[in-house]
């Protein structure tokens, strides 16, 4: 809000997928060897329930939860002793008022707002929902057969990775996988309701990636929702990459029913819907775009992005990125050339479901 | 409600079968045999066993666990088993659950009238944004006569708008009071030609195009839709599409193209079934010869 928001510290991204790596590895991460990062909260092998296996899942957000807060506590003190800002606050208006820069920890007549980002909410969400569906409802495998195949990144393991695939995923208006979804958020968002007095600072609970869903990745090994190791997580509050097979309208329905509408929570939700150029073409595409928009609208959800170009004309662009250096592609609340992404990046957006049923 | 059908698949967001953003009810069973049918899964009216080779990991997991329906491996075909074997529900979980790439599958599933609603109206905000509702389509929706009426009556207490893809082949009672319950209807019209129209879909158009004359004489208002599949070697003259744009052109229904693709092909091979169509292809100027020679019709 202009000349009413005055909070400019920067504030903390979560990795949902190594949240889900602690709890499968007793607060340890393979990148890091046999290092304790967080706390130990038991090895799944010993888990009789699913239950026991989601607490120990909150258990690791919760701390590092706790650390971010922490991180963001100090943070805000220091960020006024380090940065002025005079031609910013020249141009705020309460700044003039009051005498005062704008990095400064609290500024009277001000809006002191602020956010935490989860990042990877459907590798999240997908890990425990295939877990408790595999390994706790259908008994299909064992956790160990589970955790043996994350280890070796599902070499030699493909059935495993093939039963972690197939099972509900977040995106497709499941039940199964969003009310998993739904407990993540509630989680996060009742956190930054009971802490935002102390940091004095409200803190709302966001899901925009941008493009760190994939450095994030990098440090995060093979995940049960069948992801490979150090591959991108899940961007903002979209599916996992491919996840979501059941067409557009249940991606916007689950990110509908993944949210905890009797809490207070006004930060943003980043949801990317990529669509094949013939699915919107000519009159009646453009009107079936507006109706999609209109019951997004209805549905009160908050951010929506589109990125309406043909897989091959992105799969030509890595290849020969001299044709191809004008090429736009809608990265997470901006725009970026495609072909100056880092390939990760690139691939990234690729394999965002491609919503073919939305026409062709 | 009591009524149940066999389903195949249930499609959200479907923008090519009638007006608005739709969901589609595909139901199994097909009185007619296209040979350029896209969907053979839809044809026969029972659960079928299926193997789709693009799934396959090769883990073999059916061999030795399905014995029900003696999957096997042959060297030419992959993976097979004896299409004879009744599929109930219990092997179809079986079979959910042995394969897990979902690779061998089970197509069609007995669902009531209640659990398809429960699904179509999930999407509600979708139909009242674009206009847009429920289509039951096929195979055949007139095949599973009790299943389409309850389901559209139904959706028409809830206010969802309704819309039928049928071949048109049916008794007319059993017509009548479905039409009945319709907002829109999606009909073809392959050929005029009953030798033709027998010889390439294993049934004559006589009843079809009675019944199509009949409906839009009891249901003047109805917005009625005939499509034509563009078909290499059967219909694809001027004279052929000409014949049938005249004829719905007089029962002022609205007319539409579909060209042939061979999407179908890869389904033929996962029900081991020979691809009836072998290697043509219909020309992307052929086909627009073919649409303006419709709109010169329609203008006259």
């Amino acid at each position: 809000m202009p000349n009413l928001d005055t909070f400019t510290t920067a504030c903390p991204w979560i990795n949902l997928g190594s949240v889900v790596e602690l709890t499968l590895n007793n607060g340890r991460m393979k990148k890091y060897g046999d290092e304790l990062l967080t706390i130990e909260t038991g090895d799944p092998r010993t888990f009789e329930t699913y239950e026991e296996l989601e607490e120990a899942f909150f258990k690791q957000e919760k701390y590092i939860l706790q650390q971010a807060f922490k991180q963001q506590y100090i943070a805000n003190r220091l960020h006024a002793k380090h940065f002025a800002s005079p031609f910013g606050s020249a141009l705020h208006r309460l700044c003039m008022k009051n005498g005062q820069d704008l990095h400064s920890e609290h500024i009277d007549g001000g809006m002191d707002v602020g956010f935490f980002d989860f990042i990877g909410f459907g590798t999240a969400a997908d890990s425990l929902a295939a877990l408790k569906k595999v390994v706790y409802d259908e008994k299909t495998l064992t956790i160990d057969q589970v955790l043996t195949a994350l280890d070796a990144d599902f070499e030699g393991y493909e059935i495993v990775r093939q039963r972690l695939l197939h099972a509900p995923k977040y995106g497709n208006d499941d039940p199964y996988a969003d009310s998993i979804a739904k407990k993540i958020d509630r989680y996060g968002v009742e956190f930054g309701e009971a802490y935002s007095d102390y940091l004095g600072v409200q803190m709302d609970l966001r899901y925009v990636s941008q493009s760190s869903n994939v450095p994030f990745g990098s440090v995060v090994s093979a995940t049960p929702n069948g992801r490979r190791a150090w591959t991108a997580l899940s961007d903002g509050a979209s599916a996992s990459q491919g996840a979501d097979t059941n067409g557009p309208a249940s991606v916007l329905l689950s990110n509908v029913h993944t949210k905890n509408s009797d809490l207070k929570n006004r930060a943003s939700r980043l949801l990317n819907i990529k669509m094949s150029p013939a699915s919107v073409q000519g009159e009646d595409g453009t009107q079936r775009m507006i109706a999609f928009i209109k019951a997004w609208r209805d549905l009160k959800l908050w951010h929506l992005q589109f990125n309406i170009i043909n897989q091959e004309t992105l799969l030509a662009a890595q290849k020969n990125p001299e044709n191809y250096r004008s090429l736009l592609v809608r990265v997470a609340g901006y725009s970026a050339y495609f072909v100056q992404l880092s390939p990760n990046l690139q691939d990234d957006i690729i394999l965002r479901t491609q919503n073919e049923s939305f026409g062709g | 409600m009591s009524a149940a059908g066999i389903v195949f698949n249930i499609q959200h967001f479907s923008i090519h079968d009638g007006p608005g953003i739709r969901t589609v009810v595909f139901l199994k069973g097909c009185p007619l045999r296209c040979r350029w049918c896209a969907n053979p899964e839809s044809q026969n009216p029972h659960p079928e066993v299926a193997w789709s080779k693009q799934e396959c990991i090769g883990c073999q997991s059916c061999v030795h666990d399905l014995k029900e329906v003696n999957c096997g491996i042959s060297a030419r075909d992959g993976i097979v088993w004896d299409p004879k074997v009744k599929v109930d529900e219990a092997l179809s979980k079986k079979i959910h659950r042995v394969c897990p790439a979902r690779a061998l599958h089970v197509i069609g599933e007995k669902k009531s009238v209640e659990e398809i609603l429960e699904q179509v109206e999930k999407d509600r905000m979708f139909y009242n944004t674009s206009g847009g509702g429920l289509t039951i389509s096929g195979g055949e929706p007139l095949m599973q006569p009790e299943f389409t009426l309850e389901l559209l009556r139904e959706a028409r207490k809830r206010q969802i708008s309704t819309c039928i893809e049928t071949t048109g082949l049916a008794s007319w009672d059993h017509i009548m009071p479905i039409v009945e319950q319709l907002d829109h209807l999606i009909m073809d019209v392959k050929s005029l030609s009953a030798q033709k129209h027998k010889e390439y879909t294993g049934v004559s158009n006589e009843i079809i195009l009675q019944n199509l004359k009949n409906i839009r004489k009891l249901f003047p208002e109805l917005p009625i839709k005939v499509r034509t599949p563009v078909i290499p070697g059967f219909n694809n003259t001027e004279e052929e599409i000409g014949q049938i744009a005249a004829f719905v052109k007089d029962l002022h229904c609205e007319y539409e193209l579909l060209k042939y693709h061979r999407l179908g092909e890869p389904k033929y091979q996962s029900l081991h079934r020979e691809y009836p169509m072998g290697q043509v292809t219909l020309s992307e100027q052929e086909f627009e010869g073919l649409k303006a020679c419709v709109r010169n019709i329609q203008k006259m």
